[in-house]
């Protein structure tokens, strides 16, 4: 009989970006059972969004993640827009789509970069870094942030980018994109990289479906659900998009879905900026007063489908509900460890690629003593 | 005992966005290099002279953050990043809120933005050796 100890990773770790703790129970090497113990990212977000004016609320909603700030300000929009109504000229459609797809870019290079370093691969991880840093400048010159965006506004856009600026982001990417085609090159040749890779942190297509993955993830495991394609959005019912799928569903699968959709993107980019139409530029005021109405979007982040429901009520948000797709994949976390060797998990938690910051939503913490809600209670907001 | 050059720097997210996260993480990319300071990026506060710390503090992460500030070692060099470490940001009256940063250990340096950028981090960690 083999006892099992506790092996804790975090919540400050060098390999996590995120406060996360991570309680792997190990006998000998081989993982029994993994418990992923959130709560150390919660900020209150939803909260934060009750009771505020659309536009003030859009303010919050791309600060909820730092990597995916677009998307969020995709999706709210696209909720938004949808039930009260809003037209929005081709032009603004096509400017939102340039940043979400550059944004998609800094993502999967960022992830590349991160999951090198998980791998031992620090030159490519300096690399990978590197060429993100180009998409930073392109951000820059574009809407004038680098890292929170804040470019759109409801059924308009806060600035119409130039001519000059197109042009920065064409030749940027072009000036990436040959180094990009020798790493992922690399990756999908190089042999540390394909041992540690190749059958780590399987997930099977049933799998996949029954715990209803999003995003590269589920691309992987050869199940196209990318929002892009299935319920095209502002400036995408405009261009031609194909997805990248793969059938294996390891961690290499996974690794190379995301380097593909890296060229997809650049792609996308590149016919948004050919048809964005010459001349015309965006309103100049936002649609200001959104007095009722309720309704749901999604929008397709870097790591998968991203859901909002938005209710307002007399001219204020009531409620803003945020399903992240890190949300969704979570529950797949502790089933990919369970029975990997330990060394792999970094590597297998990786690769799933979260981003703990936008997910998490309630933590009840009082002292460090456990509590039960009932439903009754949570309903209610307070406890008898 | 203070130093002049190369401080070793431990990292703590205490509840952030990510943003000022990536910033930092920027820094070590080979245009801002912090190589060049002799800044080396430590996983353990033990092995660190100065703390950066981004974020809002939530409640669950407040004896996490007290617990690292203990283990940093003599003197202490505290740098806290962004909107939320400094005040709260836009999280500033959210019930998880249990920071800033300042409310909870001695800061040394404050560096505001939302995120700042990598040269302002860069300036706030070597400012933090004077």
């Amino acid at each position: 009989m083999h006892k099992t100890c506790l092996f804790p990773i975090g919540p400050q770790h060098p390999s996590l970006k995120e406060p996360l703790f991570l309680k792997l129970y190990v006998d000998g090497t081989t993982v029994k059972d993994a418990v992923f113990d959130l709560g150390y990212a919660h900020r209150g977000v939803e909260e934060k969004l009750e009771g505020k004016q659309v536009d003030t609320a859009l303010h919050a909603v791309q600060r909820t993640c730092g990597i995916c700030s677009q998307c969020h300000t995709m999706a709210f929009l696209r909720t938004v827009e949808g039930f009260a109504e809003v037209e929005i000229p081709d032009r603004v459609a096509l400017q939102r789509v340039i940043v979400a797809e550059l944004e998609r870019i800094h993502s999967h290079l960022l992830w590349a970069g991160v999951m090198m370093h998980e791998l031992g691969l620090d030159t490519l991880f300096m690399y990978f870094m590197r060429e993100r840093e180009k998409i930073l400048d392109v951000f820059d010159e574009l809407t004038g942030n680098r890292v929170h965006h804040s470019s759109d506004l409801v059924g308009t856009s806060k600035r119409t980018f130039s001519e000059e600026n197109l042009q920065f982001a064409l030749s940027t990417l072009d000036s990436i994109k040959e180094n990009l085609i020798s790493y992922r090159k690399t990756v999908d040749s190089h042999d540390v990289i394909r041992d540690r890779c190749i059958g780590k942190g399987l997930i099977t297509k049933k799998d996949a479906k029954t715990f209803g993955l999003v995003g590269p993830v589920a691309r992987a495991c050869n199940i196209n659900n990318d929002v892009r394609v299935n319920s095209p959005y502002m400036g995408y019912k405009m261009l031609k998009l194909n997805s990248i799928m793969r059938t294996e569903g390891d961690a290499h699968a996974r690794t190379l879905v995301r380097l593909d959709e890296v060229f997809e993107s650049m792609n996308l980019v590149e016919q948004a900026c050919n048809q964005i139409p010459k001349g015309s530029v965006v309103p100049k005021y936002p649609v200001k007063r959104i007095a009722q109405g309720y309704g749901v979007g999604a929008s397709e982040a870097p790591r998968g489908e991203n859901f909002h429901f938005v209710k307002v009520v007399n001219g204020k948000t009531a409620r803003v509900k945020l399903r992240t797709p890190t949300l969704a994949n979570l529950i797949m976390f502790p089933e990919a460890v369970k029975g990997a060797d330990i060394t792999d998990v970094p590597v297998i938690v990786m690769s799933l690629d979260p981003c703990i910051s936008c997910m998490e939503r309630v933590a009840v913490v009082k002292d460090g003593k456990s509590e039960v809600w009932t439903s009754h209670e949570l309903f209610k907001g307070e406890k008898k | 005992m203070s130093i002049k050059k190369s401080p070793w720097v431990s990292f703590f997210n205490a509840g952030g966005c990510n943003g000022c996260t990536l910033e930092v993480l920027a820094c070590t990319n080979p245009r801002y290099d912090v190589s060049r300071f002799g800044i080396e990026i430590k996983a353990s506060a033990k092995h660190a002279d100065v703390l950066v710390v981004t974020g809002i503090v939530n409640k669950q992460n407040k004896s996490r953050l007290l617990n690292i500030y203990e283990q940093l070692a003599e003197p202490k060099r505290v740098v806290a990043i962004g909107a939320c470490a400094l005040t709260g940001g836009i999280y500033k009256d959210s019930h998880a809120h249990a920071g800033p940063v300042d409310k909870i250990i001695p800061v040394t340096v404050f560096v505001p933005g939302c995120p700042p950028r990598p040269e302002s981090i860069i300036k706030g960690i070597l400012e933090a050796l004077k």
